[in-house]
């Protein structure tokens, strides 16, 4: 069976400067992975080149999704194929607006799909906007508001949960999402990515995080620990477990 | 109302609400407007330039009695195709009027236009021009709008585009003479291609004018290598009893942006599209409720 | 972790012994000057011949001082900025000698014991001994002491007298002198060519960091007096220096001209500092010009405060040259009565990936006039530069002006510019506050003062950072 993503012997450095060194991972249908691990040590490195962002220079190895190398497809053509990555810092737009983003978004992924359909009609797309957001406990103006512009941590997050989805992507790379969250919040989005990823066949979900809290809502198959710029460790949930207990120093 | 030859057309539902007269200036045709005191007009007036080919050399005075308000239109369509249009504007606040006036330039891409519009605002009136300007081969706009009564509040918008070879300069100054005076200065530009933006703008406060909020804020999106763009932000402030301040930044559209857009795969095109939109976004709602102008602005852009 | 705050305080205090007795009177009280009978004034061919004699100089150097004498009489006054109508050039004396010492003296108790205590009043000796590298004093015309840590001499370093300069290294200085500010570039940077004499000559060879600050202290006493030392700097690459300027100059009721000039040449990867704390008498016109070239990744910071002067033209400029090459600017300026504090900065960007930063703060007290006036431009080559711009404008009384005039042009669309800048009073609530815990209001504002110019004045060494406060409060008294 193919993998869902592959990373084989990953090098990716910027500016010259080597940030992963050789990274190995494998993700297939129906899987959650956990990645850990201390602060610098690559992680966000890792989702952005997962995402193709032109920062970053691949210096080595490759990346395989469904089979296909994907290092040369730029960040909107991974998009469209059905990856997704919820940002640790999503950017603050002033002047467009998450409907108007979303739309766009929404259209461009539908196009994709079947290029002779027309586009979604404002109105049913604000009607499926809604319902999603009552779901997230969302107020409804939020859709209103301008992407991200003076949104608090929390609604940042929330609203890339929302994106997600609206999206329904395959493949998830969820940055942090957990960061900045209150345990309200933090149970409703994790029961979000639970249902848009989990219950979904054939997705993927890789979580980096820093915290073993949300592991006790949104329980890994697999745990990864990433030190400078390597995955020194990997395991099951119990793994998590002990990282919590003794840190990351021992490995 | 049409006794004389006009070089533009008037529209509003109900013609006795205001006066319209011709006055004797020498070369130049000069016409006055008049909101009589204490009318207050519900709905806009549209004054259309008449599509030629001629030049233009025309003053508009425009003149709000006490207490009244009214908000007026003026529309340059792309019909206007004259060689050179020199444009005299002066605008007369009575005290607690208050006026808003839009200014829609939409003129051909083969014009030369030099305009000098100033306003001057009595106490407790105000007066907010909005500037969209997206023609002409080459302008040349001075606009000062003066606070000459305590509590007055002066406020312009400009917003442009220059594209192609297009060469826009924009001078705008407030001045603050009396006492309490507020009002800020936008100036937000897009330039592109080859084209050349200039924003020059003043915010002087008096030394009669203690008490005074001024702002300026000037930003530009300069999207093609070739273009030239200027800013020239300035203050003179005269007292310590103020509140002045203003910014002025000039950038690209932002690669982070563009990456997150990207990332929700939205391609490069679009998500240009909507940054440039969004980014004028703000001043387009202002006149949302005017359709007409609203949506001849939102095909520009 | 070591608490730096604990031992920032220690060194305050020992600092405050160096220039704890500062006052008015410190800056404004004059010598007697019976030297100055020697000396004529006004300006004319046959002074500047006398100038390029009496130093014995080369040819190329009197040509290159005819030749902007040229420029002087061609060139008109700036047709913009402050009035320069009361500046008599036939009322200035242009060079003067107060001792008779090519290069200065390379011990304080060689020099001159009438011009040694305006020095020992000052609190230069003392600075030296406790924190400079190397220090260079000029009185009137001619520097009159001169000296440098012996490692750094070991190391390569030159830190001379600029008259010396142009005997013992000819072809080091006629490789860069007014290379970077040419006599044609202004009236009175052609007039600075013509009679320039003094200032300080500064090499750091390649890869030589200077650890400790070099200081040249300028000072004119003679009423009338017009001083025009030349400061060349050459850091060469992948060198550091720290070089302070202080200048002051007694005050008679009738004018004094300073139109000193200063050259930095930055090598690739270098870094340089130049911090300057300019107190003029209020009768100077301080028109000074200077100037940086930074070459790749080289990193070039002006700080400066400029307190005294009746009339200040002043705008730091550095030409980004070199890719990734960096230029941060900040500035205090207090206009107090009677002054005009026209200064800012100038800054080109050329090399890809340049950066600049400029942080203005300006005070208007008495009726004084604080402009700040900047030339900021990025060419089409400049790819990526970025600059950031804050002005920030306290104006203390209805009476005091202040005006912001940037000039911002950009040519290339990879370019990011931000220029920011408030103008406002003092905060009343903030002064009730302080006065209601028992502080007298004039010291209130003093202290709110110091805290609004606080983020650049900590950038200036320890010591002189308590010379600017006194300062400040020295203008807050004073009304």
């Amino acid at each position: 069976m193919t993998a869902l993503l592959d990373i084989k012997n990953l090098e990716v450095a910027i500016d010259g400067k080597a940030i992963l060194k050789g990274v190995n991972l494998t993700i297939n249908e129906g899987e959650v992975h956990t990645l850990m691990g201390p602060n610098g040590s690559g992680k966000s490195t890792l989702s952005n080149v997962i995402m193709g962002h032109p920062k970053y220079e691949v210096t080595g190895g490759d990346i395989y999704y469904k089979g296909k190398s994907i290092l040369k497809m730029e960040a909107h053509e991974r998009a469209l194929i059905g990856i997704f990555l919820a940002f640790q810092y999503p950017k603050e737009i002033a002047g467009v607006t998450l409907e108007e983003f979303l739309l766009a978004a929404y259209r461009a992924k539908q196009a994709h799909a079947d290029p002779s359909k027309p586009p979604i009609l404002v109105f049913r797309f604000k009607k499926m906007l809604k319902e999603v957001m009552a779901e997230l406990k969302m107020p409804e103006d939020f859709a209103e508001r301008f992407l991200n512009h003076g949104f608090s941590g929390g609604e940042k997050k929330k609203a890339e949960a929302l994106q997600m989805a609206i999206l329904q992507p395959t493949l998830a790379v969820m940055d942090e999402t957990d960061s900045g969250l209150d345990v309200d919040a933090l149970k409703t989005i994790t029961a979000n990515i639970d249902k848009v990823m989990r219950k979904r066949e054939k997705t993927g979900t890789l979580l980096i995080t820093h915290y073993q809290r949300i592991l006790k809502h949104l329980k890994p198959d697999y745990v990864h620990v990433m030190k400078n710029g390597r995955i020194v460790k990997s395991g099951g949930p119990k793994l998590a477990h002990e990282l919590e207990e003794e840190g990351y120093e021992h490995l | 109302m049409n006794q004389f030859k006009l070089p533009f057309s008037i529209e509003h539902p109900s013609k006795k609400d205001f006066v319209l007269a011709k006055c004797y200036e020498e070369k130049r045709e000069c016409y006055k407007l008049t909101i009589p005191a204490q009318k207050q007009l519900e709905e806009a007036i549209y004054i259309k330039l008449k599509p030629t080919a001629n030049d233009l050399d025309l003053k508009l005075v425009i003149e709000l009695g006490e207490g009244s308000s009214a908000t007026i239109i003026e529309d340059w369509s792309n019909e206007v195709k004259s060689p050179t249009i020199h444009f005299e504007q002066h605008i007369k606040c009575q005290a607690n009027s208050n006026l808003k006036y839009i200014v829609l330039n939409c003129s051909s891409q083969k014009t030369e236009m030099t305009e000098k519009r100033t306003s001057d605002v009595a106490s407790d009136a105000k007066c907010h021009i909005y500037t969209y300007h997206f023609g002409s081969k080459k302008l040349d706009s001075q606009l000062t709008q003066t606070a000459s009564g305590r509590n007055a509040e002066i406020n312009t918008d400009i917003i442009a585009k220059s594209a192609t070879d297009q060469d826009l300069s924009f001078n705008c100054e407030h001045e603050y003479a009396e006492k309490q005076g507020a009002g800020e200065v936008g100036m937000k530009g897009i330039a592109q291609d080859k084209a050349m933006l200039s924003f020059d703008g003043m915010v002087n406060i008096k030394q009669t004018g203690g008490g005074s909020a001024g702002y300026l804020k000037q930003e530009t999106l300069n999207l093609s290598p070739n273009t030239t763009v200027r800013a020239v932000p300035g203050l003179k402030i005269d007292t310590n009893d103020v509140k002045a301040g203003h910014s002025a930044a000039v950038r690209n559209l932002n690669d982070e942006d563009l990456y997150y857009f990207g990332a929700r795969g939205i391609k490069k095109e679009m998500a240009k599209k909507l940054l440039i939109t969004g980014f004028l976004g703000k001043e387009l709602k202002k006149i949302k409720e005017h359709k007409t102008a609203y949506e001849t602005i939102r095909k520009l852009i | 972790m070591a608490d730096p705050h604990v031992k920032s305080e220690v060194k305050e205090e020992k600092s405050e012994g160096i220039f704890a007795g500062l006052n008015r009177d410190t800056f404004d009280h004059s010598d007697p000057s019976e030297y100055m009978e020697k000396f004529k004034k006004g300006i004319s061919p046959q002074l500047v011949a006398h100038i390029s004699k009496d130093k014995d100089e080369p040819e190329w150097m009197l040509h290159q001082r005819m030749k902007a004498y040229e420029y002087f009489t061609r060139i008109p006054l700036p047709d913009w900025g402050p009035s320069l109508e009361k500046l008599d050039f036939d009322e200035i004396c242009f060079f003067a000698k107060a001792a008779d010492k090519k290069g200065g003296y390379d011990s304080w108790d060689k020099v001159p014991a009438y011009i040694k205590n305006t020095f020992d009043r000052l609190g230069i000796p003392e600075a030296e001994k406790q924190v400079l590298a190397g220090v260079g004093a000029q009185y009137e015309s001619e520097v009159i002491y001169h000296s440098i840590e012996k490692e750094l001499e070991e190391q390569g370093v030159l830190f001379l007298d600029m008259d010396v300069a142009v005997e013992k290294h000819p072809e080091l200085v006629q490789k860069y002198f007014m290379k970077c500010v040419p006599a044609n570039d202004h009236k009175f940077a052609a007039l600075h060519g013509a009679v320039w004499s003094g200032g300080t000559f500064l090499y750091v060879p390649k890869g030589v960091k200077v650890e400790k600050p070099l200081q040249a202290y300028f000072r004119m006493n003679a009423m009338n007096m017009g001083q025009f030392e030349h400061t060349l700097i050459i850091i060469d690459d992948g060198a550091e220096a720290h070089y302070i300027e202080g200048c002051s100059a007694p005050k008679y009721g009738s004018n004094a001209l300073h139109a000193g000039c200063v050259e930095v040449f930055v090598g690739k990867g270098a870094k340089f500092r130049y911090s300057s704390v300019e107190n003029w008498s209020k009768d100077t016109y301080n028109l000074n010009t200077k100037r940086a070239i930074i070459e790749e990744g080289g990193i070039m910071e002006w700080v400066g405060g400029n307190m005294g002067s009746g009339v200040t033209m002043l705008y730091p400029c550095s030409i980004l040259k070199g890719r990734n090459s960096r230029a941060d600017h900040l500035g205090i300026a207090f206009a107090n009565a009677g002054q005009t504090q026209d200064t800012g900065a100038k800054i080109f960007h050329l090399g890809e990936n340049t950066s600049s930063r400029i942080v203005m703060k300006s005070i208007s007290k008495g009726g004084g006039k604080s402009i700040y006036r900047g030339d900021l431009r990025i060419v089409k080559t400049a790819k990526n530069a970025i600059s950031q711009v804050e002005c920030d404008a306290l104006i203390l009384d209805p009476i005091s002006v202040s005006d912001t005039y940037p000039n911002i042009k950009v040519d290339n669309n990879s370019a990011t510019v931000n220029h920011e800048a408030r103008v406002g009073r003092l905060n009343e609530e903030d002064i009730f506050y302080l006065t209601s815990r028992g502080i007298p209001v004039a010291q209130a504002e003093a202290m709110i003062v110091n805290g609004f110019i606080n983020p650049i004045v900590r950038e200036l060494p320890l010591e002189y950072a308590v010379e600017m406060n006194r300062l400040i409060e020295l203008e807050m008294e004073n009304l």
